[in-house]
């Protein structure tokens, strides 16, 4: 491991280390209001200041990461599975059911995701209850986000089938359902894990850009995205740098996890 | 180009609009089913006489909404009440410079670092290069806009600084690949010189994986353009999107997504064919 890689490891260990106890190392609850100190800087008790509600800002800074951490891998994990079904299937079956599915996974990659994301959100109802915005909004992305994977999962499957492994095991007899879980998901596991960290940073990025536009998960709840929509008040992050904190966080969580898993990602 | 390849093609383009159809037909079945959609509003609203509640309902209908598609009407935006050809006409040409000057910027910026890269081949260029696109890359298009607002610059730069890196990344790889090839390598061998090699057997072999990479770049640029407008206050369809989204304009939404489902499979379609017009010709 050479030291940037380890640089990004202790970085985002310590990030997780931090916002995962969030109860305990949070010094306020994440929807506790002191109106009488709202939308302070940055002074003794708020680390970095109170937002509009008197909410400290330090606080929901650990609670919104612990809810994007968690929560983008969930769904990352979901998207991996139709991933591995789908394409996998595809590759795995070869023929026509290959072809249908493959076209399908073309125009799925086609279409613009945001667009797409936002059509889908929008179909259902905006003033959900904070839980309910986070489950659908994350398991959005977990449904729409496979075709990419799909499709790096779908070769890789092809190639399976037709290599000389598969012709060893039916050779040997081995009975179809022994083949997918002794040979062909073992072979495709690297893959499955290199296309799920390809997939984190890219929901993380997408609740980020949902968070800015309104369409996240709805308050009090904090996430990265909603926590960045701070930053449309551009007069007042000028007055207060410290309200760039998840910005700037966000950047470095990201681009940890780019160092930390690129040898992976390219070696797959 | 051969007639089969033009077939292949031919055949890929009815079957994707025949999906953008099937899609939009689902999207609007979607629309029918989801909750708080307004049939419930019609079928309650006092007002209404027992033909204006079929007529609107007959409107709303999954079915219905195909055929007009097909015969080129899209409908009337709720929210505004207006045609959301008349909407869409107004806002498409905001959205089209939008991406254009992006799409222009990305591409230019990225195929300059790759020439520059190539030619300097220097460890420490690469490293700063790599750490530039990582940023970059770790960055929501709605920031960036952000930043384009606070700095007072176009919004095109959040798109083109948005698209670089991908650009640039999937570039990069192709033109390694090039490198490693055996024809690359014997002509390295025989002693042609470097800058002969890279134009005549690395760049202009990568013309056509180029070509494909334009469409996918433009349904990118196309998705960034959302959070860009939005932010940045620019009228275009992204915006439209969104205002359709807060104000759950469902018949608008289900029409855009139609559309710009078809604008870019025609322009993956264009830059497919251009590909492999171009490869057909260097075979």
């Amino acid at each position: 491991m050479n030291i940037v890689r380890m640089a990004a490891g202790i970085v985002l260990a310590t990030i997780l280390l931090l916002v995962l106890p969030a109860e305990w190392t949070a010094p306020h609850a994440y929807d506790e209001q002191f109106r009488e100190v709202a939308a302070a800087p940055a002074a003794e008790g708020f680390l970095l200041g109170s937002d509009a509600l008197g909410r400290d800002r330090w606080s929901r800074l650990i609670h919104g990461t612990r809810l994007s951490l968690t929560l983008a891998p969930a769904a990352a994990l979901l998207s991996i599975a139709l991933a591995a079904l789908i394409g996998g299937a595809a590759g795995y079956f070869g023929g026509a059911v290959e072809r249908s599915i493959l076209l399908f996974i073309d125009f799925f990659l086609t279409l613009p995701w945001l667009f797409l994301l936002l059509a889908v959100r929008a179909a259902l109802p905006l003033n959900a209850s904070p839980l309910v915005s986070v489950a659908v909004t994350f398991a959005l992305l977990g449904c729409l986000g496979w075709a990419g994977p799909a499709r790096v999962v779908c070769t890789a499957a092809r190639e399976f089938r037709t290599g000389d492994l598969m012709l060893q095991t039916q050779a040997m007899g081995m009975s179809p359902r022994r083949l997918i879980f002794r040979q062909l998901l073992p072979t495709l596991a690297p893959l499955f894990l290199a296309q799920f960290w390809i997939t984190v940073p890219l929901f993380i990025l997408s609740e980020a850009n949902l968070g800015l536009l309104g369409l996240s998960v709805s308050q009090p709840l904090p996430s990265w995205g909603n926590l960045l929509a701070e930053l449309l008040d551009l007069p007042a992050v000028a007055a207060q740098p410290a309200m760039l904190a998840p910005a700037i966080l966000l950047v470095i969580t990201l681009c940890s996890v780019q160092l930390l898993t690129r040898r992976q990602v390219r070696n797959t | 180009m051969p007639t089969q390849t033009l077939a292949a093609l031919f055949r890929r383009f009815s079957l994707l609009v025949v999906m953008t159809l099937g899609a939009s037909l689902v999207a609007a079945w979607l629309v029918g089913m989801s909750p708080g959609s307004q049939v419930d509003a019609i079928t309650m609203d006092t007002r209404l006489n027992d033909s204006s509640v079929r007529t609107l309902l007959t409107e709303r209908d999954p079915q219905a909404w195909l055929g007009r598609l097909l015969s080129g009407d899209l409908g009337e935006s709720s929210a505004y009440g207006r045609p959301v050809t008349e909407l869409l006409s107004e806002r498409v040409y905001g959205t089209a410079a939008l991406v254009a000057t992006g799409l222009a910027g990305a591409w230019g910026v990225a195929l300059a670092v790759l020439l520059a890269s190539l030619a300097i081949r220097s460890a420490k260029f690469d490293t700063a290069l790599a750490a530039l696109t990582g940023t970059a890359l770790s960055q929501p298009a709605a920031m960036l806009a952000l930043l384009c607002l606070y700095l007072d610059w176009p919004g095109a730069i959040a798109i083109a600084t948005l698209l670089f890196p991908q650009i640039y990344a999937y570039l990069r790889n192709v033109v390694d690949r090039i490198l490693d090839e055996p024809h690359v390598l014997a002509a390295f061998s025989r002693g042609v010189r470097r800058r002969s090699v890279l134009w005549r057997h690395v760049l202009l072999r990568a013309v056509p994986t180029t070509l494909s990479l334009l469409g996918v770049s433009a349904s990118l640029a196309i998705g960034a353009a959302v959070p860009v407008e939005v932010i940045c206050d620019l009228p275009g369809l992204g915006q439209l999107i969104w205002e359709a989204a807060l104000s759950r304009d469902l018949p608008l939404i289900v029409a855009l997504t139609a559309v710009v489902a078809f604008v870019t499979i025609s322009a993956n379609f264009l830059a497919d064919a251009a590909s492999a017009f171009v490869e057909t010709g260097a075979k």
